[in-house]
């Protein structure tokens, strides 16, 4: 009889190809997204933004507004006495502008009317006037020595407590220095055969999710508290956030999760809630908020921009000697998560690479920009763009093929990390020359790279390439704010059905299916078997939400552990029932039997019904997930959960007269630990891909003094299906030691190399290197200009 | 969000035109409102009153045999032009400029009237409508006019339409059979950044250029012919290295002839680089297809 | 002062089919429909994403015919027919285009779901057996930031398929 070749053992539920559980809610229209939402009573909140900035503001007059018919309040700073500030990373923020406005999103005043209509013409009659004042938009500007000051304050601006190792008070308008120090790269740079450098801009990108970010939120006077339905997707972050602003005990403010309509690493901070909040509360009604397109642009965060230095040196072999790098970020005017997102980047710097000596300098700048914050990919997708630049050059001065360079390089386990992290194989799969070798095999490397570059197109004037890059993702964060943890709750209830009460967010990842495949096969019964439960942060354990690709890996891991446990619950209770040792009772297909003994069995039902009315206590199973990461030092010491790997590659057709890229092919070969659910893992993979393709080659907001002068669908492109390539993606299964049934989160790493890859591929087809994105086919034309300028 | 407004269904083009008259300044035509409806939204224009124009019986296309004109009510849609036989056969090029124009909901509803009207610097219609040298047909209560395309566009977002005038309907001349025409038009963002159109007539015994016509559209505030390109082209014999020397020279001609700026769809330089690759693959789609290999006929590129 | 030839309005009274049954309302003329569907009838199924025609997320058909309905009067569909995303489902039967794609996993945050299945619809209404190239044609102005479009693709291919063979079911 032949082996198995399948490493993995056959489950009936968990990696099973299924629909998400709620699909049909979706496709019939019935799923309420926060802004489908309407209350009775409620009025709805229209804000006022500061239209000049940075200026002084020297008059705001809103009694035309408040006397419009319909109006039931107008709030301005004036009416929040001792305002409260916020922020993620300096306590910057605050709701209204009061003297100075610093950026064109600052909020003047927020009015609620019996409708959109009614309150918008209310906004348009308030009457603000300014003074100028004197601004620096870009990085350079903004770090010279006599720039004007984003914040005047900066000595004493409140900062958030894990940041303050990496706070400098003294540099104007760079606020914060992240280091990264292994080996000595002064002392390695000689040693190296080539050296490349460069400087590379990534842009301002807008997450884009297709609901826009909206809340009702409703104060209740008699009881003192808050409730709103909100399409956050970080859900305690976000009443956190509003219990601060609120002056309220975070257990006086609840949301209750909703569906979100896309997140992407965008809807953690708070936007329009606090400002339904209050006006809820001067109006006894609830107040619903929603943030027009525009308004998605300029008012709530952006992918941070960054300006990268980076040299790279390697031995006539290929392999690496140094990387070195200098990092600015431009974080807008108050430094939402850019401050985290630059010391994730610093970890990131060195790649999935054996690097001896490695050295990074990160620094956040104030500007008098629009905020930005964390997008998708969490500052990899922006180093992993010049590294893989890099490495793609010095394999070209060293004539070594780029995926040799790679394999050369790629971590091994036991492998030692820039942070000084030990990657044991008992913690963690390292998997990186998996990927590379899988990347090169699906994508037919070595055939289509000898094929590319052959002139194309009916006149002959395009042009293929072929790029690949790798890059790697730190799960759960950096650890900077502490241990990652984690708990849920899976409940039996009398008919034998289950409950699941988790804290996950879904915001489109399909985490509520996948965790009730994840239930099932942990207690042998059928997914339909398994409910998630409705969710409101007063009903579920408080957790991160969505983010730093840590919900399937954490909150699984809590909810395995929890059904594990009620499983282990049910098994005690039946073996008293059939008088059999606990060791001898299973528990699958819907049913408790002694094993080998088919005849005595109960159903589940039965067993809880016994539990709760003869023994007096209802089985609920309670499970953990305690992350293993070391908070980072001020010496940038520490680890993370574990780490993702993907490589990419790209097949990329230019257009020589028109600069015109066109991807005609991405793949991508991820290490997911685990399909729990392929179809889901797939969906993520693509969406991934696709949107990186959007980073790389198109996307970006255009910033003017200050302006975003793109805020419409129309002047920012995303991908269009007609942009989406051939997709290719290889699932790599070599189980983590950690994450529930061997999953890893997967939900970042996918876009992590993509405009890497599609970077070097038009590099490949262009023989010159745009090193700036998004690579537009302006870019692409100036770039071949100038290469057959000198 | 729109702001209230008063709509009017006027039954005749004169009601129409009266309305418009007597309101003024308040008031403005509505057809399919996608730019109209669009710009009240945004803030972007103010009306109390929209006169609605689409019962006045202005849509339908037909083409005359006698004139060989194919005429095109003002209120036509771009789906209807994009669907239609008889475009597709009298002229292949607007049907696919059509079909690659806006997406397929704002066809349904947007006519070619008020693609023009409206002026937008980023029209694929007007473009290839000026390399078709289409008249427009005006009327008001005071009586009807007929323009030519470059007379109707007199700058971004402005025509020649008097306020109580009405576009009525485009005639579009049917191209010789054994012309070749092509239009090309690159899009990053929404709307097209630049559209060029190049059609060529051939001389009687099929070798050289008759008639060249060049229409360059997006790079300035109306679309324009360019007469030193044209000028290049003409008498040029339309195969070997001769149809290359002149289009070398018509390019130079089309690069010194646009005025872009710096805008969101990219800088000037690029535009206009933009331009002359475009116009030198509608030149050369539009001679293929002038001089085909093997048997002949009209036909056109995207 | 007003010529008396004019029926000037800032109310009108419309009566359309809306997914199969009669109805009757009395609209602010400049009401858009996307806001008369949502706010007025309670059908939140059409979105608002760009609320400037290029996303497709209000995705509803008149009279066969997709539309924009964040920028589309309300009072346009009188006389005529309106299919939204809720009114597909038979019988508590998902439509084949919905069903397509609850299959082919063509939905994460599920936003731009109705528009897509509308502009599916829309699709099969004028090209029962659609090209790959007609399909993207038709989803150039639906846009997904989730999926990366590979599923919603298969989807739509499926639909196609499904569709045709109901219509040949029915046609015997
Ligand atoms: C998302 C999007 C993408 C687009 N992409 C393209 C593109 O790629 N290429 C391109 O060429 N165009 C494009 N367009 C423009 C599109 O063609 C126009 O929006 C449409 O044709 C306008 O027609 P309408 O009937 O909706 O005009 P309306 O909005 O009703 O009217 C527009 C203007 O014209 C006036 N008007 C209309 N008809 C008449 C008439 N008969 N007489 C006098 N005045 C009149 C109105 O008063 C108004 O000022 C795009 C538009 C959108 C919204
Ligand atoms: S909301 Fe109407 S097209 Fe985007
Ligand atoms: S599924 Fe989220 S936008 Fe399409």
């Amino acid at each position: 009889m032949a082996e198995a070749t399948h490493p993995l053992p056959e489950y009936a539920v968990l990696g099973a190809r299924i629909p998400r559980i709620d699909a049909a809610a979706f496709v019939t229209g019935q799923a309420r997204f926060a802004t489908d939402l309407s209350v009775p009573g409620m009025l709805h909140c229209q804000l006022r933004y500061s239209e000049q900035a940075p200026a002084r503001i020297t008059g705001i007059d809103v009694s035309a507004a408040r006397q419009l018919p319909g109006v039931e309040a107008v709030l301005t700073a004036a009416d929040v006495p001792g305002m409260p500030r916020t922020g993620m990373g300096f306590v910057a923020r605050s709701l209204f502008a009061r003297e100075t406005a610093r950026t064109v999103a600052d909020v003047v005043a927020a009015v609620a009317a019996i409708d959109e209509a009614t309150a918008r013409r209310a906004v348009e009659l308030i009457d603000v006037t300014y003074e100028d004042l004197p601004g620096a938009f870009s990085l350079d500007d903004a770090r010279r020595q006599d720039a004007p000051l984003v914040h005047p304050e900066t000595a004493s601006l409140p900062v958030v407590p894990w940041l303050q190792r990496w706070t400098v008070r003294d540099q104007g308008n760079v606020v914060t220095h992240f280091r990264v120090r292994k080996g000595d790269t002064a002392a390695a740079r000689p040693r190296a055969a080539v050296v490349v450098q460069d400087r590379f801009r990534t842009q301002r990108m807008e997450h884009f999710s297709m609901e826009p970010h909206g809340a009702v939120v409703n104060y209740d006077a008699a009881t003192d508290r808050v409730t709103l339905w909100s399409s956050t997707g970080k859900p305690f972050r976000t009443i956190t956030q509003l219990a601060e602003l609120l002056q309220l005990p975070t257990n006086r403010v609840t949301a209750v999760y909703v569906p979100a309509g896309g997140d992407f690493g965008g809807k953690g901070e708070v936007t329009i809630e606090p400002y339904c909040a209050l006006l809820s509360k001067k109006t006894g009604r609830p107040v619903k908020g929603v943030y027009s397109r525009e308004e998605e642009f300029f008012a709530a965060t952006c992918k941070t921009p960054f300006d990268i230095d980076m040299a790279l040196g390697a031995e006539r072999d290929g392999a690496l000697v140094f990387i070195d790098a200098g990092l600015w970020l431009d974080t807008g005017a108050y430094n939402s998560m850019s401050a985290m997102v630059s010391v994730y980047a610093s970890v990131l710097v060195e790649g999935p690479y054996n690097v001896s000596n490695v050295s990074v300098d990160a620094r956040c700048v104030f500007t008098h920009n629009v905020m930005s914050g964390s997008f998708r990919g969490f500052g990899s997708p922006q180093v992993a763009f010049a590294r893989e630049s890099l490495i793609d050059e010095a394999a070209k001065a060293l004539s070594l093929d780029p995926v040799e360079i790679r394999l050369r390089n790629g971590w091994r386990p036991g492998a030692v990390t820039c942070t000084g992290q030990v990657l044991s194989p008992d913690r963690h799969s390292v998997t990186v020359c998996e990927t590379i070798r899988a990347a090169a095999e699906a994508s037919g490397w070595e055939a289509r790279r000898a094929d590319a570059r052959t002139p194309s197109g009916t006149d002959g004037r395009k042009r293929r390439g072929i790029g690949i890059a790798t890059a790697h993702h730190g799960l759960g964060g950096p650890a900077v704010a502490g241990v990652d943890t984690a708990t849920a709750f899976v409940k039996a209830n009398p008919d034998g059905t289950v409950t699941v009460i988790s804290a996950a967010a879904d915001v489109g990842q399909g985490i509520d299916t996948a965790l009730s495949q994840i239930v099932a096969e942990a207690l042998g019964l059928p997914r339909a078997a398994i409910a998630i439960g409705i969710k409101s942060t007063d009903a579920v354990p408080e957790d991160y939400g969505a983010s730093a690709s840590r919900t399937m890996y954490s909150v699984g891991n809590a909810v395995r552990a929890g059904a594990l446990d009620l499983r282990q619950k049910l098994v005690g209770v039946a073996a008293r029932m059939l008088e059999a040792d606990p060791q001898d009772v299973d528990c699958a297909q819907g049913k408790l039997f002694v094993r080998g003994a088919p005849g005595r069995a109960l159903a589940i039902a039965e067993v809880v019904h016994h539990a709760m009315r003869g023994e007096g206590e209802q089985p609920i199973g309670v499970g953990r997930h305690r992350g293993r990461a070391v908070p980072m030092n001020a010496e940038a010491r520490g680890e993370l959960q574990t780490f993702e790997y993907s490589t990419q590659v790209a097949e990329v057709e230019v257009d020589l007269d028109t600069g015109d890229v066109r991807v005609l092919r991405l793949v991508n070969a991820q290490e997911i630990g685990r399909a729990v659910n392929p179809l889901i893992v797939e969906g993520q993979m693509e969406g991934g891909m696709v949107m990186g393709l959007g980073f790389a080659l198109l996307e970006e907001v255009v910033c003017r003094d200050g302006q975003v002068l793109n805020p419409y669908a129309f002047d920012y492109r995303i991908p269009r299906a007609e942009d989406a390539p051939e997709l290719v993606t290889v699932m790599l299964q070599h189980r983590d030691p950690i994450g529930p049934y061997g999953a890893k989160g997967v939900g970042e790493i996918c876009m992590d190399p993509t405009a890497a890859a599609i970077a070097n591929a038009v590099a490949d087809a262009i023989g010159t290197r745009v090193t700036s994105l998004p690579i537009t086919p302006e870019k692409v034309l100036r770039a071949l200009r100038e290469r057959r300028a000198p | 969000m729109l702001q209230p407004f008063r709509l009017h269904d006027p039954a005749t083009v004169a009601d129409a035109s009266n309305l418009l008259a007597d309101l003024g300044e308040e008031a403005r035509a509505y057809a399919g409102g996608t730019e109209l409806l669009l710009a009240m939204k945004q803030g972007l224009l103010h009306y109390r009153h929209l006169v609605n124009i689409k019962p006045l019986g202005l849509s339908g296309i037909r083409f005359d045999e006698e004139t060989r004109r194919l005429r095109i009510g003002a209120t036509t849609t771009h789906r209807a032009v994009e669907h239609s036989a008889v475009v597709a056969a009298r002229a292949p090029m607007l049907a696919s400029m059509e079909r690659h124009l806006a997406n397929v909901r704002v066809r349904a509803v947007g006519t070619v009237g008020g693609n023009l009207c409206f002026a937008e610097p980023h029209s694929d219609v007007a473009t290839v409508l000026l390399l078709h040298e289409a008249t427009a047909t005006l009327g008001s209560a005071r009586g009807r006019r007929v323009v030519g395309i470059a007379e109707l566009l007199r700058d971004a977002y402005t025509t020649c339409l008097h306020p109580d005038e009405l576009l009525l309907d485009i005639e579009v001349p049917e191209l010789p059979p054994n012309a070749g025409a092509a239009y090309q038009k690159a899009a990053f963002l929404e709307r097209p950044s630049v559209g060029v159109g190049v059609a060529l007539l051939p001389a009687a015994d099929g070798s050289t250029v008759a008639e060249a016509r060049v229409a360059v559209g997006c790079l300035g505030p109306v679309p324009v012919r360019v007469g030193e390109a044209e000028r290049a082209l003409a008498g040029a014999p339309l195969r070997g290295r001769a149809f290359e020397r002149a289009l070398d020279a018509a390019l130079d001609a089309v690069g010194r002839a646009c005025e872009p700026v710096d805008d969101l769809y990219g800088s000037a330089g690029y535009k206009r680089q933009l331009g002359v690759a475009l116009m030198r693959r509608a030149a050369v789609a539009a001679r293929d297809h002038a001089a085909p290999a093997r048997g002949g006929g009209i036909s056109a590129t995207d | 002062m007003q010529p008396t030839s004019d029926v000037a309005r800032d109310l009108a009274s419309i009566e359309c089919r809306l997914n199969g049954r009669r109805l009757q309302a009395v609209v602010p003329v400049h009401r858009t429909l996307l806001d008369f569907l949502r706010n007025d009838l309670g059908l939140t199924g059409a979105k608002r994403a760009c609320d400037v025609q290029v996303c497709g997320a209000c995705t509803v058909l008149v009279d066969g015919m997709p539309v924009s309905a964040c920028t589309y009067l309300a009072l346009e569909v009188h006389g005529k027919t309106v299919e939204t995303c809720e009114g597909l489902a038979r019988d508590g039967r998902l439509h084949p285009i919905q069903q397509a794609f609850v299959d082919a996993g063509a939905l994460q945050c599920g936003f731009c779901t109705p528009g897509m299945v509308m502009i599916t619809r829309a699709l099969l209404n004028d090209h029962p057996r659609p090209s790959v190239e007609v399909i993207k044609a038709y989803l150039h102005g639906n846009l997904c930031r989730c999926t990366g479009y590979k599923k919603i693709l298969e989807a739509v291919e499926t639909a196609a398929r499904a569709c045709a063979a109901e219509d040949r079911a029915a046609a015997t």
